[in-house]
C-alpha cells in the first residue's frame, strides 16, 4: 500500500476513537496481510473510489461492538440491534471520513461510498491481488481491527 | 463411473412479449448462492440440471466436488460455495442439487449453487460497475451489478472465476507456503569438520539475520568464511556465531557498494552501459525491498538524465514499515550526495540535509508491501534486487526468481546484490566494472 | 456500564431550548443515522427543546417539514442520504419556506457540500464527531 495512505488512516482510527470513547486507546503494530481472514464478529466496511479503489474493514468481536456502541450513545446497549448498527456504521464512517480528508490535503482524490456493516460468525474476507494493511487498535472494550486495503486505478 | 439421476431441461426461453416492453439485450440465468442472488449471462449456460452422487476424484482442489456423466461427457463439477470461501456443509445432501453447467470456449464444466432461478432479461446499460462492498466474494469475480424489479444481482465474470487467473492464484499460494525442510547434511558424523563448521554458520546466519545460504551467495560464503576464521583467531573468539552482533559481523562484507547510499559517479557509468535502450515510451522499473529508497532514488534519477524524453516509473517497496515509511521524505546527509545530483537540481537543501525535489519523488511509487504477496506490475525494464534474494529461503528464491523472469521483457535487465549469483536459464550474465547483472533473452 | 454524561443543572439557569414565551423551540432532525438522530436528540431535548419529528432521508425531511409548518423552529439536515440527500432536501425546504432555519450536519471531508449548502441558504453547519457544546453553540447562533 502506498506509504502515504498509511498514516492518514492510523491517525484518523487514533483520533477519533480516543475523542468518541473517552478511554485509553492504544495503536498495535501495523502489519500486512493478504488472502483469507476470518472476521472477528461485527464488521462496518466503508468503500473508497476515485483515483483508487479499495475498502477500509473495521474490524471486532460482537461484544467490543456492544461495549462500543454503549459508549457512544451513553447507555447500556446489550444486543446488535438497529441502533448498535447504526453507531458502528457511523464510527467507521467518521474514521474513514477523517483520513480521507487528509488524503484530500495531501493531494489524494478519493471519495467515501456509503459503510454497510456484516455480522454473523465464521465470516470470511478474502481478498487476492488485494494486500491490506492492517492496524490494531486496542482499546478498554477489545481489539478493534482496521484493515485497510487501497489499489490505485490502472 | 456412477449412474446419476438426473432430471435436465434446457435454457428457458423469456416470452417474446416482454422482450418488446423493454429494450433487452442481455439475459442472464439467475441463481442463488449464500443468500445472495446472481446472474450469468445465457450464452455462456449450456443446460440446468438437478444431479446428486458425483463420482469424487482425489488430487483435484477442494473445491471440485467430483465428476458427473452428462450423457456420456464427463464433466468436473465445482462447489461454488467452497470456491467463493462461504460457508458450506460437508454432508451430502439427500436430494439432488441444482447445477448450472457452462460452456466457456471448449471447457464444460458445471457448478453446485443453492437453488438456481429464472432467466430475466435486462437493458444492459442498466448494469453498475461492479461495487467495493461486495466483500462475500472477490471483487474480480464480478462483471457488474444490476437491479431488476427491487432484487439485486450479482454478474459473475466466469472466465474470470474459472480461467487463466487461477494460475496467479495458485503460484501466490504456493509463495505464501511454509518454507519446505531445507536439505540438511545427510549425516553428520560422516561429513568432515569444515563442512560441519560451515552448516553451523549457515543455520545461525538464518536464525540471527534471515539469510539463507543457497547457491546464489554459496560462492562468498565459503570465500567469506576463511577470512572470518582468521578474523576471530586474532580475536581470540570462536568461529561459531553466537549472537546477533556475530552474524552482522560476518555479513559486513556482504552488502553491495553503494547501500544505504546514492551511488556515486563511477556505478552511475557503469549502470549506463548496461541499461537497455528504451523501445518504448516509458521505462519501467521495479526496486522490491528498496529499504530507504537509496537505490529507487539513485536509478530514478540516472535514467531520467541519460533519458530526459521518456516517462520514468520506479515501483519501490519494502516490507519493513519504518525504513519505507520515511523514503518519501528521505533525508541524505551533505556529504552524501554525489555532485551528479546536485548538478542536475534534483535535490534541494533543507535544515537537516538534502532531499529530493517533487519532480522525482513523482517518479516513484514507494509502498508498504510484501512481495510475497503477489504484486502485480506492467512489463518490466530493469528489476533492481540488490542484495534482496539472500533474506528468502531456498524455496521462495527460486519461486521469486521466476517471477523476476516472467516479469522482465526481453532485454531487461535484473541487478542481484554484489555477492549474488544467478546460474538460471533464460538469463545471460552482462557485466560493466564491478556491477554483475543479468539479462533476460529475449524470445 | 456508566458513562459520564454532563447534564446541565437546568434549575440554575433557563434552558437554551424554551422560547422567550416559555415555550420549547420545535425541532426537525433530518438523518439516516439512527445514531447520530439519538445524539442529537439527546443533546437537545436535554436542554429543553423539543424534537417534533425525526426522517431519515431528504424527501421524508421536505415533506415533514411541509407537515409541521409553521410549528418548526430548527432543521437539522444531514448532508449524505439516500434517495434525496440533504443539499437537494435544503433547496426545496427554502423553496417552500425562505425564512426556514437550517443547520447542515457533515461528516469531515465534504466541505464543497458544505460551501454549497451555505450558498443555497443553510444557516450554518456542524461537523461530526458531534458533542454537545458544538451542537449548542451552533444551534443557538442559528436561532439568535
Amino acid at each position: 500500500m502506498r506509504v502515504e495512505y498509511i498514516n492518514p488512516f492510523v491517525e484518523a482510527a487514533f483520533n477519533i476513537l480516543t475523542e468518541v470513547l473517552k478511554t485509553e486507546v492504544k495503536r498495535g503494530e501495523l502489519y500486512l496481510k493478504s488472502s483469507s481472514m476470518p472476521v472477528l464478529g461485527i464488521t462496518a466496511i466503508v468503500g473508497l473510489a476515485g483515483d483508487v479503489e479499495g475498502r477500509v474493514l473495521f474490524d471486532m468481536a460482537e461484544k467490543t461492538a456492544l461495549e462500543v456502541a454503549s459508549a457512544m450513545n451513553g447507555e447500556k446497549i446489550d444486543k446488535n440491534d438497529e441502533l448498535a448498527k447504526a453507531t458502528i456504521t457511523e464510527l467507521a464512517n467518521m474514521i474513514t471520513a477523517q483520513a480521507v480528508t487528509k488524503l484530500h490535503e495531501i493531494g489524494f482524490q478519493f471519495d467515501l461510498t456509503p459503510p454497510a456493516i456484516f455480522s454473523g460468525s465464521n465470516m470470511e474476507v478474502t481478498d487476492v491481488a488485494i494486500e491490506a494493511l492492517i492496524v490494531p487498535i486496542q482499546t478498554t472494550f477489545g481489539k478493534i481491527e482496521i484493515n485497510v486495503a487501497i489499489r490505485e486505478k490502472k | 463411473m456412477s449412474s446419476v439421476e438426473n432430471q435436465t431441461q434446457p435454457a428457458v426461453d423469456v416470452q417474446e412479449q416482454q422482450e418488446k416492453k423493454a429494450h433487452i439485450d442481455f439475459k442472464m440465468v439467475t441463481f442463488s448462492l449464500a443468500g445472495r442472488d446472481y446472474g450469468i449471462d445465457i450464452m455462456k449456460v449450456k443446460e440446468i440440471s438437478k444431479a446428486k452422487n458425483f463420482t469424487i476424484v482425489p488430487n483435484t482442489s477442494p473445491y471440485v466436488e467430483g465428476v458427473y456423466n452428462l450423457r456420456g461427457e464427463i464433466i468436473s463439477i465445482i462447489n461454488l460455495r467452497k470456491m467463493f470461501h462461504l460457508e458450506y456443509s460437508e454432508e451430502r445432501k439427500k436430494d439432488a442439487v441444482d447445477i448450472l453447467i457452462l460452456r466457456l470456449d471448449e471447457t464444460v464444466i458445471g457448478m453446485i449453487v443453492d437453488s438456481v432461478d429464472n432467466v430475466v432479461g435486462i437493458d444492459s446499460s442498466t448494469i453498475q460497475p461492479r461495487h467495493p462492498l461486495f466483500a462475500d466474494i472477490n471483487m474480480k469475480y464480478i462483471s457488474g451489478v444490476v437491479e431488476v424489479k427491487k432484487k439485486l444481482y450479482v454478474i459473475l465474470d466466469v472466465e474470470r472465476v474459472f480461467g487463466v487467473d487461477e494460475d496467479d492464484l495458485e503460484r501466490m499460494r504456493i509463495i505464501q507456503e511454509a518454507p519446505a525442510a531445507e536439505k540438511g547434511p545427510v549425516n553428520k558424523a560422516r561429513i568432515s569438520g569444515d563442512e560441519l563448521e560451515f552448516d553451523f554458520i549457515t543455520e545461525t546466519l538464518a536464525t540471527f539475520k534471515s539469510f539463507y545460504v543457497t547457491d546464489i551467495n554459496r560462492d562468498w560464503c565459503l570465500r567469506r568464511l576463511d577470512g572470518w576464521k582468521k578474523l576471530r583467531k586474532t580475536q581470540k573468539k570462536p568461529v561459531q556465531l553466537e549472537s546477533v552482533e556475530d552474524a552482522e559481523g560476518f555479513l559486513e562484507e556482504y552488502y553491495s557498494v553503494y547501500t544505504n547510499m546514492l551511488w556515486g559517479e563511477d556505478y552511475r557509468k557503469q549502470m549506463e552501459e548496461l541499461v537497455p535502450a528504451p523501445t518504448k515510451g516509458s521505462i519501467d522499473v521495479w526496486c522490491p525491498n528498496c529499504g530507504k529508497g537509496h537505490d529507487p532514488y539513485s536509478i530514478a534519477c540516472i535514467l531520467t538524465l541519460k533519458y530526459p524524453d521518456r516517462r520514468i516509473k520506479v515501483w519501490a517497496s519494502d516490507h519493513e514499515l519504518l525504513n519505507i515509511s520515511a523514503a518519501p521524505n528521505l533525508v541524505l546527509p551533505n556529504q552524501g550526495v554525489p555532485k551528479y545530483f546536485l548538478e542536475a537540481k534534483y535535490v534541494q537543501a533543507t535544515t537537516d540535509g538534502y532531499q529530493f525535489v517533487k519532480a522525482v519523488k513523482d517518479l516513484i511509487l514507494f509502498e508498504y508491501h510484501d512481495i510475497l504477496h503477489g504484486t502485480p506490475l506492467p512489463e518490466l525494464d530493469i528489476i533492481l534486487a540488490r542484495d534482496v534474494l539472500s533474506f528468502y529461503n531456498q524455496t521462495v528464491q527460486e519461486k521469486l526468481v521466476t517471477q523476476f523472469q516472467e516479469k522482465l521483457t526481453g532485454g531487461g535487465l535484473l541487478i542481484v546484490g554484489d555477492n549474488e549469483v544467478l546460474k538460471n536459464p533464460g538469463f545471460s550474465e552482462v557485466k560493466s566494472g564491478k556491477i554483475i547483472a543479468y539479462r533476460k533473452e529475449k524470445d | 456500564m456508566k458513562t459520564k454524561m454532563d447534564f446541565p443543572n437546568i434549575n440554575q439557569r433557563k434552558p437554551e431550548g424554551l422560547r422567550e414565551d416559555g415555550k420549547a423551540f420545535r425541532v426537525l432532525i433530518v438523518d439516516d443515522s439512527m445514531f447520530v438522530t439519538k445524539q442529537i436528540g439527546q443533546i437537545l431535548t436535554s436542554e429543553g427543546f423539543e424534537i417534533a419529528a425525526t426522517a431519515s432521508n431528504g424527501e421524508e425531511g421536505l415533506e415533514k417539514y411541509k407537515e409541521l409548518y409553521p410549528k418548526v423552529d430548527l432543521v437539522t439536515m444531514d448532508i449524505t442520504m439516500p434517495i434525496m440527500d440533504g443539499v437537494a432536501a435544503l433547496e426545496k425546504i427554502i423553496e417552500f419556506d425562505k425564512n426556514a432555519n437550517i443547520i447542515m450536519i457533515s461528516a469531515l471531508g465534504k466541505q464543497d457540500l458544505v460551501k454549497k449548502s451555505l450558498l443555497l441558504g443553510a444557516k450554518n453547519y456542524i461537523v461530526k464527531p458531534l458533542d454537545r457544546k458544538k451542537v449548542l453553540e451552533r444551534v443557538m447562533m442559528t436561532l439568535k
